[in-house]
């Protein structure tokens, strides 16, 4: 844009749209006179095209749409949808044990209680996060073996601090953290391994624990939850639940409360 | 069961997801003209929550600006994982001062909260770098401090990258952050001169010469590209 100093503005004008009709004509009269503002013209026309190239746009991650749709949901006022009247037939619900859990489930949708739905729908929120957790690219945003890097990486997005806890010792080494958002909220998601299995260990503060831990097998999914320290913790995993209960229980020994 | 879960999650994850992928062709897209941007909307501090009502509207009114807003601040910073942060952070302020975001371009709004998170990073890095302190600043018509570019040491090895693609993000990337800013804003965002010139926080007159300094520089590199290419 250099060779045709009077006509550089309003050409570059032109090339952007920005002329009214008069202006327009004017500078294309021009353009068909001075070969070097045609050239110049022709140069940004071309650029522009390489620019608008598809390819060349960048889009946003999906990662990155999944951690701006949690940054929403967290700054949103709280809707309550478990309503604290519910808690005791959950936990009647839960009593009765796996097989008859799922028969009690279809029941429950039939007869649309939907109370009883509402703790089935954060377990199987869980293990669908872990799921979607070993999809590519999503099980961990931090990546670090470091209980120490994990921890204040979760510092400045969640509002409160989760314990993490080193156990590569004892053969469940960390391999990082995540931002998750399950039961309306966002939680944080320490990822660790044991062999070839991953352990999806999701924690949120919990002003309501729902009890005692209890292991809910089946699915070829094993699912552990526990409170300690005002937090509430599940491990979500398809090692066995022999090493799962092993895991918890070195958790809970190592977990400041 | 399994299988059932994982469908059900599918199901669930394309809603929540389907806010972003708003980018009409470019052919249909008409920037929206003369919304002023208010700067206390920009800076306001944090409110309360949002309600159900506004976090439907944010949901409608930002998010779909989400490739927008990555885009500007990938070219900008020239680093993903720094990009992702910064997105994060601009929606995270952009949802604090929602409530005092009444009307006008959500896109706008958006990129020149992203802008601003870029700068203030790109600030960091200069402290980082213990650049001269007398380093030009924001406000004046310089092209700025910028800090190096890991991805190219050398300017012959970016013009060898084999898609056309990353090989037009190398010449963008070589350009000054103040001039990088305008072409993205112009070329891939298709803003007016007024929109850039609000985004930017800067006159009219410095986002033309800022444009004409950015395609002169890219043309002349454009040409060397297909030179090198032809003798090759």
């Amino acid at each position: 844009m250099t060779t045709c100093e009077v006509w550089g503005d309003r050409l570059q004008g032109l090339i952007d749209g920005e002329l009214d009709a008069a202006h327009a004509a004017e500078v294309e009269a021009h353009l068909a006179t001075c070969a070097d503002c045609a050239a110049d013209y022709g140069a940004a026309l071309q650029l522009r095209g390489a620019l608008r190239a598809e390819a060349v746009y960048a889009r946003a991650p999906d990662r990155l749409l999944a951690r701006l749709d949690a940054a929403v949901s967290a700054a949103t006022a709280p809707v309550s949808l478990r309503k604290p009247a519910a808690r005791p037939r959950e936990r009647a619900f839960w009593a009765v044990g796996g097989a008859g859990a799922a028969l009690l489930a279809c029941a429950a949708l039939v007869l649309g209680l939907v109370p009883v739905m509402q703790t089935a729908d954060l377990e199987h929120e869980l293990v669908a996060s872990h799921v979607r957790s070993q999809l590519a690219g999503h099980l961990i945003d931090v990546a670090t073996s470091n209980q120490h890097v994990v921890k204040p990486w979760f510092g400045g997005k969640t509002d409160f601090s989760p314990p993490v806890v080193d156990l590569v010792d004892r053969g469940f080494p960390i391999v990082g953290g995540r931002l998750d958002y399950l039961d309306g909220r966002t939680v944080a998601a320490v990822v660790y391994r044991r062999g070839r299995h991953v352990i999806n260990l999701f924690i949120w503060p919990d002003a309501h624990p729902l009890g005692p831990g209890e292991a809910k097998p089946g699915d070829g999914y094993t699912l552990l939850h526990w409170t300690h320290g005002g937090m509430t913790f599940w491990a979500v995993s398809d090692v066995a639940e022999p090493d799962l209960e092993t895991f918890r229980s070195l958790l809970q020994a190592r977990t400041p409360g | 069961m399994v299988a059932a879960r994982s469908h059900t999650w599918s199901a669930k994850s394309s809603s929540r997801l389907s806010m972003a992928r708003a980018r009409p062709p470019a052919a249909t897209r008409s920037p929206a003209k003369g919304t002023r941007i208010e700067a206390s909307a920009v800076t306001a501090p944090a409110g309360g929550p949002l309600t159900p009502d506004e976090a439907r509207r944010f949901r409608a009114v930002v998010m779909p600006h989400a490739d927008a807003v990555y885009n500007l601040a990938l070219r900008l910073s020239r680093r993903p994982d720094v990009a992702e942060d910064i997105v994060h952070d601009a929606y995270v302020r952009a949802l604090a001062a929602f409530g005092g975001y009444r009307r006008g371009d959500g896109r706008s709004w958006i990129l020149t909260i992203v802008r601003n998170r870029f700068y203030d990073w790109l600030r960091e890095q200069r402290l980082k770098a213990a650049a001269p302190l007398g380093a030009p600043t924001d406000d004046s018509d310089d092209d700025g401090w910028d800090p190096p570019d890991l991805e190219q040491d050398n300017p012959e090895q970016a013009l060898e990258k084999k898609s056309e693609a990353s090989a037009v993000h190398a010449l963008i990337d070589r350009l000054p952050p103040r001039l990088r800013e305008v072409i993205v804003l112009r070329e891939m965002e298709e803003l007016s001169y007024r929109e850039i010139a609000e985004v930017t926080a800067s006159p009219i007159g410095s986002v033309m010469s800022r444009l004409s300094r950015a395609r002169s520089a890219l043309a002349e590199a454009w040409r060397e590209r297909e030179a090198e290419e032809a003798l090759s």
